[in-house]
């Protein structure tokens, strides 16, 4: 049982794969299903590192900013807040604020104008991921879901790339938590009640991690631009196009997939580049 | 008058029994921090840093001392540092956020808080070590500790091999145990010279 608790599949996926999916059926009618993606991330945390937040690393405070994530998002869900402009925008603004701050320990071992450069970069790119994909998902519970899943497997497979395991089992776990609360959608052949904010931790959390693995990892940055994109390619599927909701799934995922995939080419052609120059 | 040198020559006479502390300043390329660790519970994965730096103070007639090293994390090497295929290499894991996470914490120090003596010689060393921003106390124990001339370029230097074992999860190091051990035994051979 030990063993089988300590492999990193287990751990990343199959775990919590099945307790997003319990909890994701027990909420599925109420608009608190956030809740189910972030037992994805309490899991990996539970079997992985634990939760000592001393001292603060940079993982840890990526770990901190998707709980705050979510912690926003029930509180907006919960007030009944639509996912207006200005709100996205704010949502989106302080991801990027976020990220800059669970990288800033390594920015300051940098020189200013690589600092700067880089933690512009970590904005940007978290503003982004989280802009478009919040903005992708305000009309559906289902697309909120899958593409925070997208979001979250392709952080992880580019967390490989940048050479830490752990971050790309947390970027996983995410991921495969999203993908239990669009699977669960799909069974009860409906989608939940309005469910945006679904996207939002898993959406930061991708960023932070592409983030990371970049700034403390050996992923080329440019890996990481193709990342938001996978939202909007996403939403390219319009709402309702298809009869059920596994057929809006997929293809959904399929759009939101493409981007991802050529992020990954990314980085395993720079990989395979670094390593033939020696 | 005549008295007068003799008598300054008694009076000053104890004070070269009054013996100064010593610093002597560790040579990068003889101070190998060396460490070994179980991997899969089946053999042992030996590795080590680069370009230590630090000092070594020793007070032999106050039988008192410290000692401070300082290791760039980002040198440890295993033996693994690039591969052919591209995949990543085990060097450039241990520099990565699961364990040594280089680019937030570029440095790990030992700093001593009190030096043990057996007679003349160093017995161990009591400190502290900072490793991912968290700081334990460790006791380095002296395997052997000696000073004198080096024979080539007859400069004083000492030098020693301080060994320890410490748990790796006491500094928050937790990735992939207990598949990569917790334990990791220290190995650290110094040598400086006298300033």
């Amino acid at each position: 049982m030990t063993d089988l608790l300590n492999n990193p599949a287990v751990q990343a996926a199959a775990i919590p794969f099945v307790v997003a999916l319990v909890l994701g059926f027990a909420l599925a009618g109420t608009r608190y299903l956030v809740i189910a993606v972030v037992s994805g991330l309490v899991v990996v945390l539970a079997l992985t590192i634990g939760f000592t937040f001393e001292p603060l690393t940079t993982v840890k405070k990526l770990i901190v900013t998707t709980f705050a994530a979510a912690v926003i998002a029930l509180a907006l869900e919960a007030a009944g807040v639509a996912a207006r402009r200005a709100v996205v925008a704010s949502l989106a603004a302080a991801a990027g604020l976020a990220a800059v701050w669970a990288v800033w320990r390594v920015l300051q071992q940098m020189q200013t104008p690589a600092a700067w450069t880089a933690g512009l970069g970590a904005l940007a790119l978290t503003l982004a991921t989280t802009g478009t994909a919040v903005s992708a998902s305000t009309s559906s519970s289902l697309r909120a879901a899958v593409v925070g899943a997208c979001l979250g497997w392709g952080s992880g497979v580019l967390a490989l790339f940048g050479a830490s395991a752990l971050l790309a089992q947390l970027g996983l776990a995410v991921g495969t938590a999203s993908a239990a609360v669009a699977l669960v959608q799909m069974l009860r052949g409906r989608e939940s009640p309005l469910g945006w904010t679904v996207v939002v931790p898993t959406a930061v959390a991708a960023a932070i991690i592409g983030v990371l693995a970049a700034a403390t990892g050996e992923l080329r940055w440019y890996c990481l631009i193709p990342l938001p994109f996978a939202p909007l390619a996403a939403s390219l599927v319009p709402g309702g196009a298809l009869p059920r909701p596994w057929q809006q799934a997929f293809a959904t995922g399929f759009a939101a997939l493409v981007p991802i995939a050529v992020a990954v080419g990314l980085a395993w052609f720079s990989t395979a580049a670094s390593s033939s120059t020696g | 008058m005549k008295r007068l040198p003799s008598l300054l020559i008694a009076l000053l006479l104890p004070l070269g029994a009054i013996a100064v502390p010593v610093t002597y300043t560790l040579d990068p390329t003889h101070t190998i921090p060396n460490f070994s660790i179980q991997h899969l519970g089946m053999s042992t994965v030996w590795g080590h840093f680069e370009r230590a730096t630090g000092k070594v103070v020793i007070d032999r007639a106050a039988r008192s001392g410290s000692v401070e090293v300082k290791i760039p994390t980002a040198t440890v090497s295993t033996g693994d540092a690039k591969r052919a295929d591209g995949t990543r290499s085990r060097d450039e894991h241990l520099r990565a956020t699961d364990f040594f996470n280089v680019a937030e914490f570029p440095e790990m120090v030992f700093k001593s808080t009190k030096m043990n003596f057996a007679g003349d010689k160093v017995q161990s060393v009591d400190g502290t070590l900072t490793l991912l921003g968290v700081t334990k106390p460790v006791t380095l124990s002296a395997n052997s500790f000696s000073c004198g001339a080096n024979p080539m370029n007859k400069k004083d230097m000492c030098g020693g091999d301080l060994v320890a074992t410490i748990k790796r999860t006491d500094f928050g190091m937790k990735y992939a145990v207990p598949a990569i051990g917790d334990e990791v035994k220290l190995f650290i051979a110094v040598e400086g010279y006298k300033e």
